[in-house]
């Protein structure tokens, strides 16, 4: 009796700091933004914020599922060439004279292919995550590459798709909320279903969920499953919000992603990668790039710039995992009383 | 999994001729002593790289900066190069300057204990972005020509080219290194067990970080055998490595059990001569990215043991059926 009201007590303490633990970041990203803000008042312009607003929500679609697959101790390192392989292929689809809706559905379902080809691989057959995603990936960059003939395809006709990326409430693109539903829900699922508790859980020792009857196969499965998805998505924004397909468009966001997620991970209390989290790496990401271009970087200092985000945010990230094993474990247990 | 030896080479053999095979009837110009030679000075860039790779992937860990080491160490070897150094002089700048990006990825994994794929992805972002320093991101071919350092591809020792001398003789090395010395039984006990090896008085945190040293100086060779057929040293210089290098290092580790110097070169070989022949075919440099994937993929899948338990399972219940009537 005594015991699980402690472990209640315990529980509140470990949500309240779960809450709170974020804020220091968002401080901090608010401060990022005012300072940037200052340095340059274009920078708060209603044209402005409507277009790292739909930037943002583009890769926050796009890394939605990423970070999952980060979160269960795997990694994806080809979901962005998905990206750009469903924008490529959007693109040639309306070249053939497809509509809009047929180039989505094949999209989609070449994107949830690729997800279930990495899953089976990954799931079934125990491969490395790192070695399939990275040769998925090539392949897929190879598919677009093929597909636009070695350049980028032009969209004459952006649909439905075009319309609803263009549509804005104010300074709040329709994308946004679309975005902001996405992990909304992708939220509710980590917190509070069994499938969140279950893939955190694979992170620290698959073995033993195994043992404990989890079907961390079939978990695997959705989880790649879903970045596929989720990156499919991302790319028939993309061919929208280009106005064409470009093959090489998933490079650029090789960096980004785990730059993001890592950086998500760091603000968040548990030190793990989590949908939230990755929307603040975003935001930041977004105001950085938007920011420092405005103010005349070049793009290899934003490189560097980056590279040393990542870097640090992987230290604190690691030091938090490293130095606190025995508050982690509560955290853990406590979430699946 | 306990196939013998000689069962290995032969699989190898028979993989090689079948590849050759397929090339020289489909692409007549494939056997031709011109193009052999083609497959070597190919196999000795790409090679190394792989040679790099090997010892990274013995100690179970995975470096994903190539791209960024390509680049600043090439631009650094430009750099020297147009700012009238000696080409040795060169050579070794770009060496040390690739060596200090692997002491500190390998550095921050050894010792910092940080995730490889993660910082490794930070360290090639960050060389990638140094590499514009020397010219500011500009092409520097300024004394290429005049310095020699354009004639290092093509000089000859006993008629083969000095790059696959070179790529030999590393190999050499390596497999000594690596399967003739204590050392080398550091690398694999620290891939296999890193707990037991430690208490076993092996200095595993040196041993992985050493790994990723080599693999840079590796990928920096690459990148400056490049630079030097290019004739001129540009940041987007070793883009496309990643892949080819994995794939070899993969497949030769699938075919013969497991991670080695020899396997390696085996990889490496049937890499280049299917990168080679299907470019032959006049297929498009990005077609090479899907067919190292493709292949890496096939090799994993081939020899994961679930579908070799699988297949077993299948011939078990074959010799079953036959046995029963």
């Amino acid at each position: 009796m005594s015991s699980s009201e402690a472990i209640k007590r315990m529980d509140f303490g470990v949500r309240w700091r779960e809450w709170t633990a974020p804020l220091g970041f968002v401080t901090f990203l608010i401060a990022f933004a005012v300072a940037l803000a200052l340095l340059n008042p274009a920078f708060t312009s209603g044209a402005n914020i409507n277009s790292m607003l739909r930037t943002a929500s583009i890769s926050a679609i796009m890394f939605m599922g990423a970070t999952w697959v980060f979160a269960s101790g795997k990694i994806d390192v080809g979901f962005f060439q998905i990206a750009a392989v469903t924008d490529v292929l959007v693109a040639v689809l309306l070249q053939q004279g497809f509509g809009w809706p047929v180039a989505c559905c094949a999209a989609l379902s070449v994107g949830v292919l690729i997800g279930l080809f990495n899953g089976v691989l990954i799931a079934y057959l125990g491969l490395e995550s790192l070695i399939v995603t990275l040769s998925v990936g090539g392949i897929a960059m190879a598919a677009a590459m093929a597909m636009g003939h070695g350049t980028s395809v032009t969209i004459y006709d952006n649909g439905f798709v075009g319309q609803f990326l263009a549509f804005s409430f104010g300074y709040v693109p329709a994308v946004a909320l679309l975005a902001g539903g996405l992990y909304l829900l992708a939220w509710g699922v980590q917190e509070h279903m069994l499938l969140g508790h279950y893939f955190y859980a694979m992170a620290d020792n698959e073995r033993a969920v195994v043992e404990a009857g989890v079907p961390s196969k079939r978990i695997t499965l959705i989880l790649f499953t879903i970045s596929g998805a989720a990156a499919s998505l991302a790319g028939v924004l993309l061919a929208a919000n280009l106005q064409s397909g470009q093959p090489q468009i998933g490079n650029s966001y090789f960096l980004d992603s785990l730059t993001a997620i890592l950086l998500g991970a760091m603000a968040s209390k548990r030190k793990k990668a989590s949908v939230p989290g990755t929307l603040l790496g975003i935001l930041f990401l977004v105001f950085l790039l938007n920011g420092t271009t405005q103010l005349g970087w070049f793009d290899w200092q934003q490189q560097i710039a980056k590279g040393c985000l990542l870097f640090l945010s992987t230290i604190i990230v690691a030091r938090g995992s490293l130095r606190r094993p025995v508050r982690r474990a509560v955290t853990h247990s406590s979430r699946n009383v | 999994m306990n196939r013998p030896l000689a069962l290995r080479i032969v699989a190898f053999v028979v993989l090689l001729g079948l590849i050759g095979a397929f090339f020289s009837l489909t692409a007549p110009d494939f056997t031709s002593t011109r193009n052999l030679m083609m497959i070597l000075h190919n196999m000795s860039r790409d090679g190394v790289t792989a040679l790099g790779l090997t010892f990274v992937i013995v100690v179970r860990k995975a470096d994903l900066s190539f791209p960024g080491v390509t680049a600043l160490s090439s631009m650094v070897c430009g750099w020297l190069i147009a700012a009238d150094q000696p080409v040795l002089v060169s050579i070794a700048g770009a060496i040390a300057v690739a060596a200090v990006c692997g002491a500190v990825s390998g550095g921050a994994v050894a010792f910092g204990k940080l995730p490889d794929m993660i910082v490794t992805i930070a360290v090639s972002s960050i060389t990638y972005g140094l590499g514009f320093l020397p010219s500011m991101g500009a092409t520097i071919f300024d004394n290429f020509m005049s310095s020699g350092f354009d004639d290092i591809g093509d000089s000859r020792i006993l008629g083969v080219n000095e790059p696959v001398f070179i790529m030999f003789t590393l190999y050499a090395v390596g497999w000594w290194i690596l399967h003739r010395t204590r050392y080398g039984r550091g690398f694999y006990a620290t891939g296999e067990n890193p707990v037991s090896a430690r208490f076993a008085g092996i200095r595993v945190r040196a041993y992985v970080m050493a790994s990723f040293v080599l693999c840079a100086v590796g990928v920096a060779w690459a990148g400056i055998l490049h630079i030097a057929e290019a004739g001129a040293a540009d940041v987007t210089v070793g883009g496309t490595s990643l892949l080819p290098a994995y794939a070899s290092v993969f497949l030769g580790a699938a075919l013969f059990a497991e991670a080695s110097v020899p396997a390696t070169l085996a990889g490496t070989l049937l890499i280049a001569t299917l990168l080679n022949g299907f470019s032959l075919m006049n297929m498009p440099l990005y077609a090479m990215q899907a067919i190292s994937g493709i292949v890496l993929v096939l090799a994993i899948t081939a020899f994961s043991p679930s579908v070799g338990a699988a297949v077993r399972g299948l011939f078990r219940t074959a010799k079953e059926a036959s046995v029963q009537p």
